[in-house]
């Protein structure tokens, strides 16, 4: 029992870092990220017994961080969430583009970009994340990178439909 | 730098406040340890020790019923509901009378003492077998168990039907 703290206590401090940039990133309020990584992390506690992979709970947090972050946009209308405050600490002004131009994202475009660029998982973790098949991950995963491209040359008042309303 | 790279970079860039950790750890329900488990084993054991009498002697809701032939554990044995039980002896317990009853179960002999106010079968002649009153059973005899509520008379008809044919 005691030892299965101690391990939790392990995941929480290799972990909670991030997990908190994902919820940063996504809901795009350090406040609000730090109080969704708690939750996560509370919620995981209390579930542990479902945990398969215990030499690899990163993607199960994940899961969680990440079903409690599209909950709370559900409760706002799945708005974009609104730009960070301030720009990341030291960033050059090319980085601060960049993060406006992520902040103007449509959150499930950002979700599956920071998958892949932020915790370098391979299409086929992302496929396993997000429970769609690979060829989905790439055409979204390359949807979101385009997006995102015309964003960062955009001017700021620009809004990138996400690609799962498509029109027909 | 590529785009790939700046974007890591940036996405790598927030830092959570120093003191997030300390608050999930804070925040986390307490882990129930080894000691919480023995506390409830203790607390069982001590139940079991309290109510033991009780749960440990299955033959405390019986009504015990007397028949008097030797040689019929066999057959006593073909009913789940009934046991063969031995009438080890007659005794006195501050004056009053008891009988001394043993059964077999897999743990091995159970002892116990029932005072003998207990019903006897019915009269001779009317199932066609011998009537015993409890406090009359020689000692070695062998005892049939009924359930209390379940009317033992059914069972004594088929042990005499046996014995008639």
């Amino acid at each position: 029992m005691l030892g299965e703290r101690r391990r939790f206590e392990q995941w929480v401090r290799r972990y909670h870092g991030d997990l908190y940039r994902h919820a940063y990133w996504l809901m795009g309020d350090p406040t609000l990220a730090e109080e969704l990584v708690q939750e996560t992390f509370y919620r995981a506690w209390r579930g542990r017994r479902g945990l398969r992979r215990r030499d690899e709970p990163f993607p199960w947090l994940l899961g969680i961080l990440r079903h409690a972050c599209f909950a709370e946009l559900g409760r706002r209308g799945r708005q974009a969430a609104p730009l960070p405050e301030e720009p990341v600490e030291d960033a050059s002004p090319e980085l601060v583009d960049l993060q406006r131009a992520l902040a103007r994202l449509d959150p499930g475009q950002r979700d599956i970009l920071l998958l892949h660029a932020l915790h370098g998982m391979s299409y086929a973790e992302i496929s396993e994340q997000l429970e769609i098949p690979l060829g989905t991950v790439m055409s979204r995963l390359s949807r979101a990178r385009a997006a995102l491209r015309r964003l960062w040359d955009a001017p700021d008042d620009t809004v990138i439909p996400f690609p799962g309303r498509r029109r027909r | 730098m590529s785009e790939e790279q700046r974007l890591r970079q940036l996405l790598s860039a927030p830092r959570p406040s120093a003191d997030l950790e300390r608050r999930i750890l804070e925040g986390l329900p307490p882990a129930r340890s080894w000691r919480h488990w023995w506390g409830i084993a203790a607390s069982v054991a001590l139940m079991l020790a309290v109510f033991w009498p009780t749960l440990g002697d299955p033959l405390a809701p019986f009504i015990a019923h007397a028949h008097a032939e030797q040689g019929l554990e066999g057959r006593l044995a073909e009913s789940p509901r009934m046991a063969g039980v031995v009438l080890v002896k007659h005794c006195r317990v501050a004056g009053r009378p008891y009988l001394h009853l043993r059964w077999s179960t897999p743990a091995g002999p159970l002892d116990a003492f029932y005072a003998p106010e207990l019903p006897a079968l019915p009269p001779r002649g009317e199932h066609g077998g011998r009537a015993w009153t409890v406090a009359g059973l020689p000692e070695g005899a062998v005892l049939a168990i009924h359930p209390p509520g379940i009317d033992p008379l059914p069972w004594i008809r088929k042990i005499n039907l046996k014995e008639d044919t």
